[in-house]
């Protein structure tokens, strides 16, 4: 029953897609340097959470997203994992009990969010599925468990639906065959979010592509600010910019350089940045990274619509009824008339005459006729008095006895 | 000849009112065993904790407003016409407020089934006090609306009737029955305007998102301006059958004609400025503004009391007349087995009983012993829970051969009916007070916390869930008498026995001809309910809407 708030979710999404993308066209970006206010520390309620290692797992794009609950971390079975994940709005999350004795206790939700999480501790083999439509960041807890660090957190980003684009990489063929040199083996179609930490490490010539041919990860998302270093954990590798968004002062190593050399570089610029290493080129040693043109906080979406669309289900919810309702009030009146005769002086009919008369019982003549002048209602008087007296004690008992005594009091 | 022989077309409207009505407190009823089995932990399998908020609200609206305005209308629409003798002025009309109130009624009530039904995509667990921060389906607040508006079309209904009537007999004086439910419909109008502010301002664009956030304090306040009114529009209705039909059941005459109209006058007058004794523990309302509405409201007891003494002064007058003696010997001579009159005397029981109720909740400093606590459904359950729903049922065993020319059957399930139903709600009621005493909060559906132990001065609260349950089995099964005796009379042959009953109701002993002329004159009523609104509720929204109308704690939007 939580699920079912339509219009004025979509309302607050589009809103907010709204709100990002002035914010970042105007270039008011606000990058914090944790998405989450520092939910995952011990500063927040409860103890830190060790299975927040600083990563957003990015499940962007995806229809259905689980999250499991129980999982191993914080000292035993009281970890949500993944601890943070990014979704895009519409994403169905599953969140399934592996162990015993755990809730999902919302500790924030965007404006206009619906999400009430799971109230009641629930054990193994549970469900609990929620729909995410409005944009923003979702922390939650584990009641029994939040002092040993068992919290989370879902960001919602925005709708994604073309224009915008600032906030998701557009890598467009840069990781295949299609683009100079060949496909990098060690990409599997996840860009690793990074967004919020103020240092982030690339590892030139790690293992993959064949070889010690890989950048790893191959690619990253960053927020504006963060300082990235490139570490050589092997021989022979360089970093050719092949891409970079205008503005950017970036221009990698065109050195060959061996193991132990390190390369950094902060990333002010907002986009996407490609480049390569020229001896491995052919192997697909190839590495892209993203930089984020708003909040880390993913609060807005990049595009979608700028009116809010109506919705032809409610419209069709309120209209519905009552296309069958007033026929079906109006079918049965005419066939309740038809059948009482009402059209029959109509129709030419109607010789039936009336129903029977209905006679009724005779009025009762009373015992003895009393007046107004030989009546006097003594026995009224006397019942009220009686109450009065019942009515004045129950009220000097209940101010008295239980308002100012305050307790359980009666004759106790 | 009796009532559906005179007015045929009249008599189908209130039968078709009555069906709503009869069909929703079923039920109403139902959902209301399975409230009381959840909450006292006898049965927790059938919905979960949270659609226990659907359940709660699906009965609260059934019960309180649907079964009591679809039967109030009914009701008016039979005494207004027959008091009159006149039909109303064109059916097509007011078929379409029925209709009206009949596609509210299903909207809203499909609206919180949503809440518990999947593939239904509303939801309404905004219990029947629906103010924000509760939000509901727009086809909830919708469906309300159109309850509202159809009710108001019934009292344009009577009020056009009254005019025709007044303008072919300029001399007379308005029969009592019409009065009572013209005045009653007055009091309607006024205090539904709360509501449809609430509602068509706030709540509605709130629920379709065209505006982001209303302000809880003056939604509330909104609410209760409605709120307490609202009670006085089913209690009326009891009177009007109290006033004027109770009388005859028991053998006698109204004791005096001018005090109904008096009392009914001070409830137009008092109903409304006193809302805000329903929210005594609310912040942002000012002590001073709530200690003048509860002095409005104390003022307010004084209709009641004088309605006491007069129908229970009409009550013994027919005692008397049926040979009763004594001070307390006459109580005997009653017709007890009369399910119509038994019933209406047992609500009158019940009523005295919450009256003193009533007086606790009133009381700014005592209120505080039982702000929202399960004292106060208790109290709710015997005002209109068994005052107003008792009533109906009674005068549904007189009324009903009236409407159809049936005569009544399953007269003895009948007769049981009206002692189970009281029975049944002295252990609910009285069990729910205690409960509430002991501190368990009501509008929860599992009322237990770690480190918290209700204590309860004599026996446990195990032993009063047990009553509370034991009692809505009991009220159950009257209602299943109820609607049973309603069915087969309904299903029974138009003509073929004479009737138990007859319509005729005799003259009151002091007719309307002692009192003064301008209590006929509603326009003086009317203009002084509104001059003590503006004083009692003017300076509390307008602070309010200063404040910000739609964004609390800002400057005025518009500004």
């Amino acid at each position: 029953m939580s699920d079912r708030r339509y219009s004025r979710r979509r309302f607050l999404r589009d809103a907010s897609a709204v709100a990002a993308t002035l914010g970042a066209s105007t270039g008011l970006s606000a990058a914090a340097s944790d998405p989450y206010g520092g939910w995952f520390t011990g500063d927040a309620r409860g103890a830190a959470t060790e299975n927040y290692d600083g990563t957003t797992v990015d499940k962007t794009g995806q229809d259905a997203v689980t999250v499991q609950v129980g999982a191993q971390g914080n000292g035993g079975s009281y970890a949500y994992a993944p601890p943070a994940v990014k979704i895009s709005p519409g994403t169905e999350v599953t969140f399934e009990w592996v162990s015993n004795t755990h809730d999902i206790q919302v500790e924030s939700a965007p404006s206009g969010a619906s999400w009430e999480g799971v109230d009641t501790i629930e054990n193994e083999g549970y469900t609990h599925s929620h729909t995410f439509e409005t944009a923003g960041v979702y922390k939650y807890y584990c009641t029994p468990h939040l002092s040993l660090g068992m919290k989370g957190a879902i960001v919602v980003g925005g709708s994604g639906g073309g224009g915008g684009g600032s906030t998701s990489p557009e890598w467009g063929e840069w990781f295949t065959d299609s683009a100079r040199g060949g496909a990098v083996g060690n990409y599997d179609g996840s860009t690793v979010d990074k967004t919020g930490q103020d240092a982030v490490t690339v590892q030139v010539g790690a293992d993959g592509n064949g070889g010690s041919y890989a950048y790893a990860p191959p690619a990253v998302k960053i927020s504006p600010g963060t300082e990235v270093t490139f570490e050589w954990v092997s021989n022979t590798h360089d970093i050719q910019v092949e891409s970079k968004p205008t503005g950017s002062s970036w221009s990698g190593v065109s050195s060959i350089e061996n193991e132990g050399y390190t390369h950094s570089h902060t990333f002010e610029t907002s986009g996407t940045y490609t480049y390569y290493c020229t001896p491995h080129l052919s192997m697909g040693m190839k590495g892209g990274i993203f930089v984020t043109g708003t909040s880390a906080a993913g609060g807005g979406g990049g595009g979608g619509g700028v009116l809010p669309d109506l919705n032809w289900w409610n419209v069709a919810w309120i209209a519905g009824p009552s296309v069958v309702a007033i026929p079906s009030i109006l079918a049965y009146l005419l066939w309740d008339y038809h059948r009482a005769g009402a059209f029959d002086g109509l129709l030419g009919r109607g010789e039936a005459g009336p129903p029977p008369e209905t006679p009724e019982a005779p009025p009762a003549t009373p015992e003895r006729e009393l007046g107004h002048d030989e009546y006097d209602p003594w026995g009224t008087a006397t019942l009220l008095a009686v109450y009065f007296v019942i009515i004045s004690v129950a009220w000097a008992l209940m101010y008295f006895v239980e308002f100012l005594g305050n307790g359980p009091h009666i004759f106790g | 000849m009796t009532y559906v022989d005179d007015f045929p077309g009249e008599a189908r409207v209130v039968r078709t009112a009555f069906a709503v009505a009869f069909a929703s407190i079923g039920l109403g009823g139902a959902l209301g065993v399975l409230q009381a089995l959840f909450r006292t932990g006898y049965s927790r399998s059938l919905f979960s904790a949270v659609d226990y908020y659907s359940v709660l609200t699906a009965h609260g609206v059934l019960m309180a407003l649907v079964f009591t305005t679809f039967f109030i209308v009914g009701l008016f629409a039979w005494g207004v016409t027959r008091s009159l003798d006149t039909g109303f002025r064109d059916l097509r009309f007011t078929w379409g407020w029925l209709a009206l109130m009949t596609l509210g009624t299903l909207l809203a009530f499909v609206s919180i089934l949503g809440g518990i039904v999947g593939f239904i995509p509303t939801h309404a667990a905004v219990l029947y006090t629906f103010y924000a921060p509760l939000e509901a389906s727009p086809t909830f607040y919708l469906g309300l609306a159109l309850l509202v508006v159809g009710s108001w079309g019934a009292g344009v209904d009577y009020v056009l009737t009254l005019r025709d009537w007044r303008a072919d007999n300029p001399d007379e004086r308005i029969p009592l029955q019409t009065f009572m439910a013209v005045s009653t419909m007055l009091l309607w109008f006024v205090c539904t305007l709360g509501v449809a502010v609430e509602v068509v301002v706030f709540l509605l664009p709130w629920s379709l998102g065209l505006i982001p956030r209303v302000d809880p304090l003056l939604t509330r306040t909104l609410f209760w301006y409605f709120g307490h009114a609202v009670v006085y529009f089913w209690l009326l209705p009891a009177y009007f059958v109290w006033y004027t039909i109770f009388p005859k059941l028991s053998g006698g005459r109204l004791f005096s004609d001018p005090l109904a109209r008096v009392v009914f006058v001070l409830f137009l007058v008092l109903s409304t400025p006193v809302g805000v004794h329903h929210q005594y523990g609310d912040p942002g309302l000012s002590q001073g503004l709530k200690f003048v509405q509860m002095t409005s409201t104390y003022f307010i007891l004084l209709p009641s009391l004088l309605t006491a003494f007069t129908v229970v002064a009409s009550m013994e007058h027919g005692a008397r007349q049926r040979g009763g003696e004594g001070r307390f010997g006459w109580l005997r001579a009653l017709p007890w087995e009369n399910p119509s009159f038994s019933g209406i005397a047992l609500a009158g029981l019940a009523f005295a009983a919450s009256g003193f109720g009533g007086m606790v909740n009133a009381g700014l400093n005592v209120n505080a012993l039982v702000h929202n606590t399960m004292w106060v459904p208790g109290h709710f359950h015997l005002t209109v829970g068994t005052a107003v729903a008792l009533t109906f049922m009674a005068i549904t065993y007189w009324l009903l051969p009236q409407l159809t020319g049936k005569r009544l059957r399953l007269r003895t399930l009948a007769a049981v009916q009206p002692y189970l139903w009281f029975v049944g709600m002295v252990f609910m009621s009285n069990a729910m007070h205690r409960i509430g005493l002991a501190g368990v909060p009501r509008r929860t559906s599992e009322p237990q916390y770690e480190q918290v132990i209700f204590n309860t001065p004599i026996a446990s609260i195990g032993e009063l869930h047990l009553q509370t349950v034991g009692g809505a089995f009991l009220l159950f099964a009257s209602l299943l008498c109820f609607l049973a005796v309603v069915g087969s009379t309904w299903l029974g042959e138009r003509g073929a026995k004479p009737l138990a009953v007859n319509g005729h109701i005799p003259s009151a002993l002091s007719g309307p001809e002692h009192s003064p002329r301008v209590l006929d004159d509603f326009r003086v009523w009317v203009a002084l309910t509104v001059l003590l609104l503006l004083i009692a509720y003017g300076p509390p929204l307008a602070a309010m809407v200063q404040n910000g109308l739609f964004a609390p704690g800002s400057a005025p939007i518009p500004a």
